[in-house]
């Protein structure tokens, strides 16, 4: 037998659940490339903005107001519940985690509805002019990224209600509240550009 | 937590049994459905490697095609169409399939050896990552066989690629080329950010990380951001050419100059992409060879963190300071004057590293001083193209094509050779033959220049780029001739190289763990490493942890060995945080790669490809993720609390 100097671990904590777990920043890095593509989608908007003569053309028929705005109120009535399961999950309370979650999933599938009650009452397609290819663009990304992340926060509340609750919930919760705050981030900005900005 | 290093005894038996248990959680399955799921970061960036470099000699073999149809004034080894042909698949092929993947094997391969852990952070996503790659190249190559292959050029400017004029399948598979390589690479982009960040040993500061490590850390946070660039406009274009969008049809409103915009944001600090990890492996091999810790090393990282950051910064600038195109003379004066400062100052460190070192001259330095002479080679002819006037002059000629051969291949495939001769004995346990690897490099050294350089005069008298044939009059035709015959010393070099690969695996002497007295922990552990990398995870202390060693540095104890666990410390003060179960093999990541590429050579002839692909993906993606042992991860398991109830 010999001795060797050793640096003993195995008190540490397994399976972190929150920001400090690989996953989480798996997850921003995810996000950053996502917003990076989003971004650049925003500034080919702009870029055709800048090279046209007239931005919106004049027989382009804007989106109404009314649906948009009705979702900007929904978006920010989700950060409630958004908060509360992700609190949920710190504090490891697998009751008011469903809870939360089934009250955000019943939120962000009335989202997606009225999405697709505005997207199909939109007065002009990709192919009218660069115009609609662009707005078109920045709708698809969003629509993309509400679809997967409504489909998300689904599964794991169904996953969640059936228990038992583990701390891959927990964390799973939490990733999950991350990008749907990612999502409202971006309905912003859509909102703001596509909505507001052609009527200033 | 900082943990105290506590002195235990250990034993030969002790160990045999550690060996054991850690084998059977880190083994990979066996057989041909195991090959298709293991997570091991070795067997994948194995993988990498050999696929790009099979790549590579697909694009020898257009390239070789070119120049015999080149050789003499109207040879007809090739048509015009086929030789448009060839170019775009050579460029797209060297570009895309080659350079940037064999980087990214590398990285694979040596990321989570050089930082001392047992995989990367995200193991299924490795997988994945080298499917979809294998799948867009295999998918490439197949249409280019149907007839299908793009001709557009490797950067398929709009209008041309545009359907009015480009009416085949060819820009679409050549987008779709895009789609899949991006995506391969923002998968191993992210995995290589996580792994370093969290993963390292610990000591591992950030000021003590090998500057390969350094480098692909650059080269990933380049690649997360300019890659989504080029698969948003590929994507645009193929909406273009399918959907009746506008957003580069003039006449609609929309603008072509937007696409060379998107292309460039990415082409860029593509080349740097390809050009990071490389600087990285010279500053390893110089480090070990002259059997000293880097001059400058502050300097050097600091360099390689700049070259990333002007890769997009100029390009920026450029953007909302200008309105003329990116091939604007101003835009590439200040590129070739910022970016040859950091590269000015790694090389003088490299220099004053041999300088005041013991260089041992070996086959991987040598690759290295062919870098930094056809580098400044290129350098020059890059300083020349710079002042407008002679550009003007120039575009599109072949003192062009001179040029970015001599930065890519200099710039990138010398330091790669002199890095996989410096580390293809840890992969298989077997030196290169010596004798072999000098052949090689002066074949290619000389080759090299003759294909090449002759290119310069050819550019200067007027031969455009992209032609496939000219007129006896020109005067062409001795120079081209030459260009030619340099290609045979090409082949040559790259035969020897092959033949001793392939020799070494039976007649290689045995390379032992550290055949080079090397200061990186890569060389403590078995050559080739076990499938768990480390028995004991080191611990460091400095820059060069193995010249540094003392009898009492702690190794790491308490990570379990019966299961995939790995220590995550924290990114600013490697101190240890927390420890992580990662996942273990599975078939769903390549059953998801399937799935994608359905998707996306569906889409290039229906848009219902889209969403049919992305159904086709929801049952692989659950698989992938569902808890099917809940007992055994603990990341799954119940609560204690629930455990009690
Ligand atoms: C030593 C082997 C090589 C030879 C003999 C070779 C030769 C050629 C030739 C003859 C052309 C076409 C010139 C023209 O007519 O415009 C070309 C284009 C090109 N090559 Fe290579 N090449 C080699 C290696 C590489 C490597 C290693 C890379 C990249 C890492 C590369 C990247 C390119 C690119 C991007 C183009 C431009 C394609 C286009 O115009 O769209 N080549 N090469």
């Amino acid at each position: 037998m010999s001795a060797r100097a050793v640096l003993d671990v195995s008190a540490l904590p397994t399976a972190e659940h929150g920001r400090r777990a690989l996953v989480w920043l798996g997850q921003v890095w995810m996000l950053v490339i996502e917003g990076t593509m989003f971004a650049l989608a925003f500034a080919s908007y702009f870029y055709l903005r800048a090279t046209a003569d007239v931005w919106p053309p004049a027989n382009v028929e804007l989106p109404g107001l009314a649906i948009p705005t009705v979702m900007l109120a929904l978006f920010l009535a989700t950060i409630v519940p958004t908060r509360i399961s992700s609190r949920a999950a710190d504090e490891e309370d697998a009751p008011r985690l469903v809870r939360s979650m089934v009250v955000l999933s019943v939120l962000e599938l009335v989202a997606v509805a009225l999405w697709w009650v505005y997207l199909s009452r939109l007065g002009f397609r990709w192919y009218d002019y660069a115009y609609g290819s662009a707005v078109w663009l920045l709708l698809g990304i969003h629509t993309f990224h509400l679809v997967v992340s409504t489909a998300e926060t689904v599964v794991l509340t169904t996953l969640a209600a059936r228990g038992p609750v583990t701390r891959g919930h927990y964390l799973a919760t939490k990733i999950d509240g991350m990008y749907w705050y990612w999502v409202i981030g971006w309905f912003i900005a859509i909102y703001l550009v596509v909505d507001l900005l052609p009527r200033v | 937590m900082t943990a105290v290093p506590t002195a235990v005894p250990t034993s030969h038996e002790e160990e045999l049994d550690r060996a054991r248990r850690l084998e059977a959680a880190w083994g990979s399955p066996h057989g041909l459905v195991g090959a298709l799921r293991t997570v091991d970061h070795k067997a994948i960036g194995r993988r990498y490697v050999l696929t790009a470099l099979t790549f590579f000699a697909i694009g020898g073999v257009l390239a070789t095609l070119m120049r015999l149809q080149l050789r003499q004034p109207g040879a007809h080894v090739l048509s015009a169409e086929q030789y448009n042909q060839i170019f775009t698949m050579h460029g797209s092929t060297m570009m895309f399939l080659f350079a940037v993947p064999v980087m990214e094997g590398m990285m694979i391969y040596l990321v989570p050896l050089l930082v001392g852990t047992r995989n990367v952070a995200f193991p299924r996503l490795n997988a994945f990552g080298y499917f979809i790659y294998v799948l867009g190249g295999i998918f490439f190559y197949v249409a280019f066989l149907l007839h299908a292959g793009p001709d557009v050029g490797w950067f398929a400017y709009t209008p041309l690629s545009l359907s009015r004029f480009s009416p085949g399948k060819g820009p679409d598979v050549w987008a779709q080329l895009i789609t899949f390589t991006e995506l391969s690479a923002l998968v191993v982009a992210v995995e290589i950010v996580v792994t370093i960040a969290r993963q390292r040993t610990v000591g591992m500061t950030p000021q003590r990380m090998p500057i390969f490590v350094w480098a692909s850390l650059v080269t990933a946070v380049m690649i997360i951001f300019a890659m989504p660039a080029i698969m948003l406009s590929s994507s645009m274009l193929i909406m273009d050419r399918l959907v009746n969008t506008h957003f580069f049809d003039v006449a609609q409103g929309g603008s072509a100059l937007l696409w060379q915009h998107l292309f460039w944001f990415f082409g860029h600090p593509e080349v740097y992409i390809i050009f990071i990890p490389a600087m990285g492996m010279v500053s390893e091999i110089v480090e070990t060879f002259s059997g000293r810790p880097i001059v400058g090393r502050p300097a050097v990282i600091a360099s390689l963190a700049a070259t990333g950051t002007l890769g997009f910064g100029l390009w920026v600038h450029h953007m909302f300071a200008t309105t003329v195109p990116p091939v604007g003379g101003s835009f590439f004066t200040a590129t070739s004057i910022l970016i040859s400062i950091p590269t000015g100052v790694q090389i003088f460190c490299w220099i004053a590293t041999l300088w005041t070192g013991r260089p041992r001259v070996t086959v991987p330095l040598l690759f290295v001083a062919a870098f930094i002479v056809v580098f400044v080679i290129g350098g020059l002819s890059g300083v020349m193209i710079a002042s407008v006037p002679l550009d003007l002059q120039l575009h599109d000629t072949f003192f062009i094509v001179a040029h970015f051969h001599y930065v890519l291949i200099g710039g990138g495939v010398l330091p790669l050779f002199g890095g996989l001769y410096y580390w293809i004995p840890k992969a298989t346990g077997r030196l290169l033959s010596e004798r072999a690897g000098r052949w090689h490099f002066w074949l290619w050294l000389i080759g090299f220049n003759v294909v090449f350089f002759p290119m310069h005069f050819l550019g200067l008298a007027g031969m455009p780029r992209r032609v496939y044939t000219y007129q006896p009059d020109t005067g062409w035709g001795p120079l081209n001739l030459l260009a030619s015959s340099g290609v045979l010393l090409v082949i040559a070099g790259a035969v020897v190289f092959v033949v001793a690969l392939l020799r070494s695996r039976t007649h290689g002497a045995a390379a032992g763990d550290d055949p080079w007295r090397a200061p990186s922990l890569e060389w403590g552990t078995s050559s080739p490493p076990p499938s768990y990398n480390y028995l004991d995870l080191p611990t460091v202390r400095s820059a060069v942890p193995r010249w540094t060693a003392h009898a009492d540095q702690p190794v790491i104890a308490g990570v379990r060995d019966d299961v995939r666990e790995v220590l995550v410390t924290r990114f600013a003060d490697a101190q240890p945080d927390h420890r992580a179960r990662l996942a273990g093999p599975s078939i769903w990541p390549f059953v998801l790669a399937i799935t994608t590429t359905v998707g996306f050579i569906w889409s290039i002839f229906d848009p219902w490809g889209v969403p049919i692909g992305l159904i086709l993906c929801a049952p692989p993606l659950i698989a992938w993720f569902w808890p099917w042992t809940r007992e055994r991860d603990p990341r799954r398991a119940p609560l204690a609390s629930e455990a009690a109830a």
